[in-house]
């Protein structure tokens, strides 16, 4: 997967950056509108992330310019700007995704690996982890050719755990994964706690793999014994 | 009392005063002066009848009801004289006894001595009286009258810039940033404090676009760098050789830079409402939007083992910013939800008149009224950050709704319901 950062800010650059080539997308770099153009016109990535505070302008003044050129990439709005109604704007004008500051760098890469699956895969690759399948078109789960029965929650939670399976992801991140702004009313992290005790009891009961590993009791990785 | 009242009040006091002074000095300088007049003629009349004594007129000849001349045989150690007193006597043409002045005359003509007693009939001190207090009064009233006249009419017309400015400065709202502008006007101390009304509401608007400005302000430039610390944070739990203590250490401050990276999104959300960046022209079906919420927080009813019950009347339709509205309802569900019990109950309730949420949970350590200003919160629950139901309540205000909230302390309740305008709701 290859990555077109526009961010003016360069220790946020450096971040992503640092985080993204830690997973394993390679990652570049634009200051501007002007330099992004440029890059875009010159290479090929398969997902942009544009910030709308650039200093030559508003980063969605980029997405005409792709459309026009019929720039086969995928269009993740991250901005400073977090109302509905900016949003909205940017998903008219074709973004296919939007990201609001500040994120999650685990939110990030589930929202970059959802967007590469659905625009690059045709959204019909199936997901394994060992012996689990995910039908990300379908939206099931399966464990030896058998459909698991999870809520629509647990299936995000375990899609999530998948594209940051290389990474500690923490009970904050899944809470406001799984419910945005209400994560704050729930005001317990336990019930985090709660949906991945379920979703690894209706694996393993399935007989599939134990696939998660708590972190020091403040966050999940991964983990397939293999 | 308004003031000009006041004025023409203790104007008319003080006339009143000075004039009853005045009555009191015209009436002794009056009778003083017919006193004066009556006794110089008194003593004229005496001597014309000395003089017509001494052309040897007999005296007793001269008498009549009112002079009276005596010749004095005894005239030892006597002296001329003559003095003048008020006295009562008959008098003939009114027949009456009035008020006389009287003459006491002694003379000595051609060696005979003879006592002259004239009487003069003179105005009744009664009268005089009378008369001054009648002057006095008739003028005091038409004082008063055209005082009162120029209470309702010339004040009126004197104080207009006043009231003008006055209007002025009950109109003035520093939020819209129109500072205010008097009329010219050219009463010295008019323009004195129209001046001051003009400097002042400039210098507030001033001071109020500026303090906005640097809210709105601080608020933007401070999500950049919460997302690097926020990064930042993620990179380091990464990192393999962590031990339990620094990720619960790093695991700390990305909860606090959560809680701000929310404050500064409410605060954002405010002033957006505050600035009126909603466009409120939609009709918005009411009754399906409450419908697909409580259907989405179904899970976290659940987790939070919360019975949930709506009485939703079907379509009621609202005119407003369907973004606005959510906010709205989505902070009182938040609110309803956070300030929970265990096994508590949340009831939503929609009528053509307007909403109401009312929920179970402790009671709030402060007042109702106080916890829909910024910041304020029931201290019970830290995880909050006080700014959810200051958004409803300005949502509430922009869309004139009527925002109240009451803790019912015998079934532990808390309610908050909205009324709708009824010139809001949308014509089917």
């Amino acid at each position: 997967m290859k990555v077109l950062l526009t961010e003016d800010n360069k220790a946020l650059q450096t971040n992503i950056v640092t985080y993204l080539q830690n997973e394993g997308i390679i990652c570049e770099c634009a200051n501007s509108i002007q330099e992004c153009q440029d890059k875009l016109v010159a290479f090929q990535y398969d997902i942009i992330i544009l910030d709308r505070m650039l200093p030559d302008g508003d980063g969605i003044d980029i997405i005409p310019f792709i459309k026009s050129r019929n720039l086969s990439v995928s269009i993740l709005i991250a901005s400073a700007k977090d109302q509905i109604n900016d949003k909205v704007d940017g998903l008219n004008l074709g973004a296919d995704d939007y990201i609001t500051k500040p994120y999650f760098m685990t939110e990030l890469i589930a929202r970059l690996k959802a967007l590469y699956r659905r625009n690059k895969l045709d959204g019909n690759q199936n997901l394994v982890l060992g012996n689990i399948t995910i039908d990300t078109d379908k939206q099931e789960v399966s464990v030896h050719n058998q459909i698991l029965n999870l809520t629509k929650k647990e299936y995000d939670l375990l899609v999530y755990i998948y594209a940051n399976k290389n990474r500690i992801i923490t009970r904050p991140a899944i809470a406001e994964h799984l419910w945005g702004d209400y994560a704050d009313s729930l005001g317990s992290l336990d019930f985090v706690y709660q949906h991945i005790k379920n979703l690894r009891k209706k694996i393993i009961s399935a007989g599939g793999n134990d696939f998660i590993q708590t972190v020091y009791g403040s966050g999940y990785k991964y983990a397939l014994s293999e | 009392m308004k003031l000009v009242q006041k004025f023409v009040l203790f104007y008319l006091l003080l006339s009143l005063i000075v004039m009853s002074l005045g009555g009191v000095y015209y009436y002794v300088t009056f009778t003083q002066l017919i006193d004066k007049e009556t006794d110089y003629e008194l003593n004229g009349q005496v001597n014309q009848l000395a003089g017509l004594i001494k052309k040897d007129l007999p005296y007793d000849s001269l008498t009549d009801y009112r002079i009276d001349i005596k010749q004095l045989r005894d005239t030892v150690g006597i002296k001329e004289s003559r003095s003048f007193a008020d006295t009562m006597a008959y008098h003939h043409p009114s027949k009456a006894v009035i008020h006389h002045r009287k003459i006491n005359k002694t003379l000595k003509i051609d060696g005979v001595w003879y006592r002259f007693k004239i009487f003069e009939s003179v105005v009744e001190p009664l009268d005089t009286f009378y008369g001054t207090f009648k002057a006095t009064a008739a003028v005091f009233l038409l004082l008063t009258i055209l005082s009162v006249l120029y209470s309702l009419f010339i004040s009126k017309w004197l104080l207009r810039p006043f009231h003008e400015s006055l209007n002025k400065i009950k109109d003035f709202n520093v939020q819209n940033a129109v500072p205010i502008v008097t009329n010219v006007t050219h009463t010295y101390e008019f323009r004195k404090l129209n001046d001051f009304i003009e400097n002042m509401t400039h210098r507030a608007v001033r001071d109020y676009i500026n303090l906005k400005e640097f809210s709105e302000n601080i608020a933007h430039e401070i999500r950049t760098p919460l997302a690097i610390a926020s990064g930042n944070l993620d990179l380091l739990f990464q990192d393999k050789d962590l031990n339990e203590k620094q990720v619960e250490i790093i695991s700390n401050a990305q909860g606090a830079l959560n809680k701000v990276s929310r404050i500064q999104q409410s605060l954002i959300t405010l002033s957006k409402i505050e600035n009126e960046e909603f466009k409120r022209d939609k009709t918005i079906n009411l009754s399906e939007m409450i419908n697909l919420l409580k259907t989405e927080k179904e899970d976290i009813f659940e987790l939070k083992n919360l019975e949930v019950s709506t009485s939703i009347a079907e379509n009621v339709s609202i005119q407003n910013d369907p973004i606005l509205l959510e906010i709205l309802l989505s902070n009182l569900l938040q609110n309803a939800i956070k300030h929970n019990v265990e096994n508590g109950f949340i009831h939503i309730k929609l009528t053509q008149e307007g909403f109401k949420i009312s929920n179970s949970g402790d009671e709030p350590s402060s007042s109702t009224e106080t916890l829909l200003g910024r910041f304020k919160k029931s201290s019970s629950n830290s995880d909050s950050i006080g700014l959810g139901l200051s958004i409803v309540n300005k949502i509430c205000e922009l869309s004139h709704y009527e925002l109240s909230y009451m803790y019912q302390t015998d079934n532990k309740t808390h309610e908050v319901s909205i009324l709708f305008p009824t010139s809001n709701f949308a014509q089917n």
